[in-house]
């Protein structure tokens, strides 16, 4: 048995890298800059008419939130570009490869890149004119040859000749055959990737790029109410769905009739519905003083220096509700299953020969017969954690839980990774868990199957 | 044994819940306020803060020398004891720089009773300056400010230097909190320089001040200062914050402000307490109104509020609220499409907006008609500038007289530009935002009847913005802030910006425009700029670079017992002035 589950256990590292890099590959892959984006105000506005931000702002801020190295252990670029093209900003990685493809010598456009980039970020004898102008990099060299001339015009300047000088060059040089001859830089293990995988593995998740806490403090500071509602909600909804689907599956009749009407019709309502009903109908008396029946929704009795036992004993009431949203939508799902399962059951020869032998009603229902319909209950048992969580995030929002839900839908909305990326960890940790979890159960209930996996 | 069961657990239950419920505190005659906050504040740090949300608590803790009065909306003194002296430094030319002379108010003083003085607006402007900030945001709005200085024989006394003269510039070197330097600053690291060493640090090397710099910036960008150690000049002090759940200040015993409640509404301080209760859903917030957990609910919807006007509890009653907000929505042109670059087309598109309708059935009414960046409220909103009308007809007589007709009688209208028959069909680029996608959805049916093919594509918003900044757009759904001071409108407006890359990403050209923004940006008298900014609204209605939508309301809710004014200044009300009715 210890041999099947430290197997078992083993595996988990390549799932959870696996999925580690599978979020490194879709962080990557969404659109827009993560630095500037975490440059600026993040207030939900529209209104990005940020001014120039330099490179040096930039690479200060990309080294911030450690994205000032490159993103792989390797990056293809063109066979004349240069190795450290990755440290560019995106608007510099865009104006060199627009004036590469017009007139080739990556060299030069390089050396141009650079030029323009001390304006920008160091010579404060330029004028924020001409700063705001070549802050944007605009990849066309008439345009820039025009604007420098306008400024000498007025004020000479040693540097923007050079760079006028560097730009004549170029043009001069007309349009000649580019080499796409790919090249493989080689950057070591000093990567982003890298750096994530080995962070993650050591549960380093980074800080929040809304706040600048850590993320992992944040998330388990919230997951312990996100795992206090559930745990009350599955142990309710788990006993209160067998004691109701095996009575029902056993006896039917017209109780089965009445729980598998209100099952149906409590499964068929959305969560989120049900939860907003129950908070707008239930929690004030604006509908009539009997339907106040449960109290505001939220965490309101608290105190920072109470102990988290503390706060759920002041809290516990007001947890109530979410437990019964979260306990009823579980409760209705498994009771039918674990319904149709014990009907299923009931009628098989085993069943017959056990009366026969002379067993009490009750021993063949709970010793033999729940027995065997246990079976669907261990399957859903490997996803009822990630859907409790999953369910937990519309009932925490509309609820006012601090837990993984809220903090997961707030910084979805802030787009803030860190964070994203380390509850997307824990619901990985709990499905490969529950997926152990049933894995055991199965060959702990049905003895025909063998711990060495067969 | 179930139905047992079952019985006992749910009484057990309704018990529970009916104990909760009874565990509301009396109220007491020290009001404690009770505020719904819809998001987090990302930290109470006014350098480092990016969040409105912070910066609405900042405002509690900490003082500018002037702030706008949330209700005259003018920039008045608040440390300061009056108005900045301004003076040109080289009075044969005004253009090389002014410089600003204020003298801070005897009485003011920090959380710790020490006395509020030039020294820590000086460190203060020191900090914005350093590179290695989380945010330097202060830095790139004092990028003209050339110099501060201390009077050695009056710590009370400041002079700052500008290169230029600017509009925006009283608003930059006053309107910033100041921090206390002996509390953010213990090691005392930035004291041996001065604001120039600090502000020129990218174009000397000195490795001694970077290092400086940065070990400072490491200090102050760590979460103790903005989560732990904060501590201001302002009516309230820091209580504590419970992440994800609330924030809590407390009036300070001896506010020296009391004396001058009447000089500026940021030095009153009627609540004893303040508590800001982190309620992400407006919904669950309303319910806790309505329960009187809360007492005031800002940031509900429009269709929330309609909602609340039926609510009629005699027990409990709400008043209810909408005040202005400086904000707008506005569809941009990317002016530099074949099809769009005719304002005929532009004004043609404009009409088939019909926005009264808009304003009833998206914001029940509450918005306002807007017809450029400024606010309806400001000085100088050009109230005799017409908006389009809604004239789907007049919309097809303008598109015909620019040479669009449906010549293929496809049902879209055609048109050969520089030799190539063209299309009159348009995109328009919206976020996933319901108010975002129904707005575009009227335009495009609008569109669609007079023969303009509009397809909507929803984005998410970072690849809305990367889109829109990049000219990769014909239309674009967005909404902004709007002015209620000094308005610069260089970014978004001014050629200089437009093209790849500019912030006038509506590559909006214009000379008469580009000529009054340089005149706006230095007339420093309120009432010639005004006048500018007159005929800036007007050039813009008649150009219609951009489809000018609405101003929304904020839409609030209160208890009755509350006696408050609304603002417009986000978000809607003024927390430390509210008071209990008698």
């Amino acid at each position: 048995m210890w041999r099947f589950i430290i197997k078992r256990v083993l595996l988990i590292v390549p799932t959870i890298f696996l999925v580690l890099t599978l979020i490194f590959i879709i962080a990557k892959s969404l659109p827009g800059d993560p630095v500037l984006a975490a440059m600026r105000y993040q207030n939900n506005s529209m209104d990005f008419s940020s001014d120039m931000i330099d490179s040096r702002t930039y690479n200060i801020a990309a080294k911030n939130l450690n994205l000032d190295k490159p993103e792989f252990y390797f990056s293809i670029v063109p066979s004349n570009f240069p190795s450290d093209f990755y440290k560019l900003s995106p608007l510099q990685k865009k104006f060199m490869t627009n004036l590469f493809r017009q007139y080739g010598n990556a060299e030069l456009v390089f050396a141009l890149t650079h030029e323009i980039d001390e304006i920008v970020s160091e010579d404060f004898s330029a004028s924020e004119s001409i700063k705001s102008t070549f802050s944007r990099f605009i990849p066309d060299l008439n345009y820039l040859s025009s604007t420098i001339k306008g400024t000498l015009n007025t004020s000479p300047n040693t540097k923007l000749s050079q760079i006028l000088d560097l730009i004549q060059h170029l043009s001069g040089l007309g349009k000649r055959n580019n080499s796409y001859l790919p090249k493989i830089v080689w950057h070591g293990r000093d990567n982003q990737y890298h750096t994530w995988i080995r962070n993650a593995f050591l549960l380093n998740l980074g800080a929040s790029t809304t706040d600048g806490q850590p993320a992992l403090k944040v998330i388990f500071s919230s997951f312990r109410w996100t795992f206090i509602i559930n745990f009350f909600s599955i142990i309710i909804g788990y006993s209160l769905a067998i004691l109701i689907g095996v009575y029902a599956g056993w006896n039917k009749g017209l109780f089965d009739k009445i729980s598998s009407i209100i099952m149906y019709l409590i499964y068929s309502i959305p969560v989120f519905w049900m939860a907003t009903i129950l908070v707008v109908f239930f929690t004030t008396s604006e509908y009539g003083s009997w339907t106040n029946i449960f109290p505001s929704v939220g965490i309101w009795n608290i105190n920072s220096s109470d102990s988290f036992v503390q706060m759920i004993g002041k809290n516990f009431p007001l947890l109530v509700l979410p437990v019964f949203i979260l306990s009823t939508n579980l409760l209705a799902f498994i009771a039918r299953i674990v319904r149709n399962s014990v009907a299923e059951e009931k009628n098989k020869f085993y069943v017959r020969h056990a009366r026969t032998k002379g067993l009490s009603e009750q021993y063949i229902l709970w010793y033999h017969v729940f027995r065997n319909a246990s079976f669907p209950l261990i399957t859903l048992i490997a996803s009822v954690f990630p859907a409790a969580l999953a369910g937990s995030l519309v009932v925490e929002v509309i609820c006012n839980i601090p837990g993984t839900g809220r903090v997961l839908y707030n910084a979805i909305l802030g787009q803030d990774w860190a964070i994203v990326n380390g509850i997307v960890m824990i619901y990985t940790l709990l499905t490969v868990t529950g997926l152990l979890i049933s894995d055991i159960l199965y060959r702990w209930v049905d003895p025909r199957l063998k711990w060495d996996g067969a | 044994m179930i139905t047992r069961l079952l019985i006992v657990v749910s009484v057990a239950v309704i018990i529970s819940c009916q104990q909760g419920y009874r565990d509301i505190p009396e109220e007491e005659a020290a009001y404690n306020l009770s505020i719904r906050l819809g998001f987090e504040p990302d930290r109470i740090n006014p350098i480092l803060s990016r969040q409105v949300h912070a910066s609405q608590i900042e405002g509690m803790i900490f003082l500018p020398l002037s702030d706008y009065n949330p209700f005259s909306l003018r920039l008045e003194p608040v440390l300061i004891k009056d108005y900045p002296k301004i003076t040109a430094i080289d009075p044969a030319d005004e253009e090389k720089g002014l410089r600003y002379e204020m003298e801070i108010m005897e009485e003011a003083t920090w959380d710790d009773g020490t006395p509020v003085t030039g020294y820590d607006y000086l460190f203060t402007m020191k900090v914005a300056q350093d590179p290695y900030l989380l945010n330097t945001t202060w830095k790139n709005q004092m990028a003209h400010i050339t110099d501060v200085t201390v009077d050695p024989n009056n710590p009370k006394k400041i002079t700052v230097l500008t290169n230029n003269k600017y509009i925006l510039s009283e608003e930059v070197i006053t309107n910033n909190d100041v921090y206390p330097e002996h509390i953010y600053d213990p090691d005392q690291l930035l004291k041996p320089y001065n604001f120039q060493q600090i502000k020129n640090i990218g174009s000397q090397a000195d490795a001694d001040l970077d290092s400086t710099l940065h070990q400072f910036a490491t200090q102050f960008n760590d979460e103790k200062y903005s989560r732990e150690i904060i501590s201001g000049n302002g009516p309230y002090e820091f209580e504590e914050w419970i992440p994800k759940q609330q924030i809590i200040l407390k009036r300070k015993e001896n506010w020296w402000g009391t004396k001058f409640q009447d000089k500026h509404p940021s030095l009153q301080a009627h609540p004893a307490s303040i508590t800001y209760h982190l309620i992400p859903d407006a919904q669950t917030a309303l319910t806790s109104l309505k329960d009187q957990r809360l007492d005031l609910v800002a940031d509900i919807t429009p269709e929330q509020f309609q909602e609340l006007k039926n609510y009629n509890n005699q027990e409990h009653p709400l008043t209810l609220e909408a005040p202005d907000v400086l904000s707008y929505y506005f569809i941009a042109y990317n002016n530099d499409r074949p099809a769009l670059r005719d304002k005929r087309v532009r004004r043609a598109i404009s009409m088939l907006m019909d926005i009264e309708n808009l304003i009833d059935k998206l914001f029940y009414g509450l918005a306002t008609r807007t017809i450029g960046p400024l606010s309806p409220n400001h000085p100088a909103y050009n109230h005799d500038v017409k908006p389009v009308p809604f004239d789907p007809q007049g919309a097809l007589k303008l598109l015909a007289e620019a040479g669009w007709s449906d010549t293929n009688h496809d049902g879209i209208l055609d048109k050969t530009i520089e030799g190539i028959k063209t299309n009159l069909s348009l995109s328009i680029l919206t976020s996933r935002s319901q108010l975002s996608q129904d707005v575009a959805i009227i335009l495009k049916s609008e569109a669609e009847k007079v023969g303009i093919q509009m397809s909507i594509i929803p984005n998410d918003v970072p690849k809305l913005i990367q889109d829109t900044e990049n000219g990769d757009y014909d239309l674009s759904c967005l909404a902004s802030v709007q002015s209620i001071a000094a308005y610069d409108p260089t970014n978004f407006w001014h050629s200089e910006k437009a093209g790849p890359g500019g912030t006038n990403y509506f590559n909006f050209r214009n000379a008469e425009v580009d000529s009054l923004i340089d005149k706006i940006r230095i007339t420093l008298n309120e009432s010639e700029r005004n006048e500018l900014y007159l005929k800036f609204q007007q050039i813009l209605q008649d150009e219609q670079p951009a489809l000018f939508l609405v101003a929304p309301k904020t839409p609030l809710a209160a208890l009755k017992k509350l006696n408050f004014k609304t603002t417009t200044l986000r978000p809607g009300y003024f927390e430390n002035t509210i008071s209990i009715k008698n």
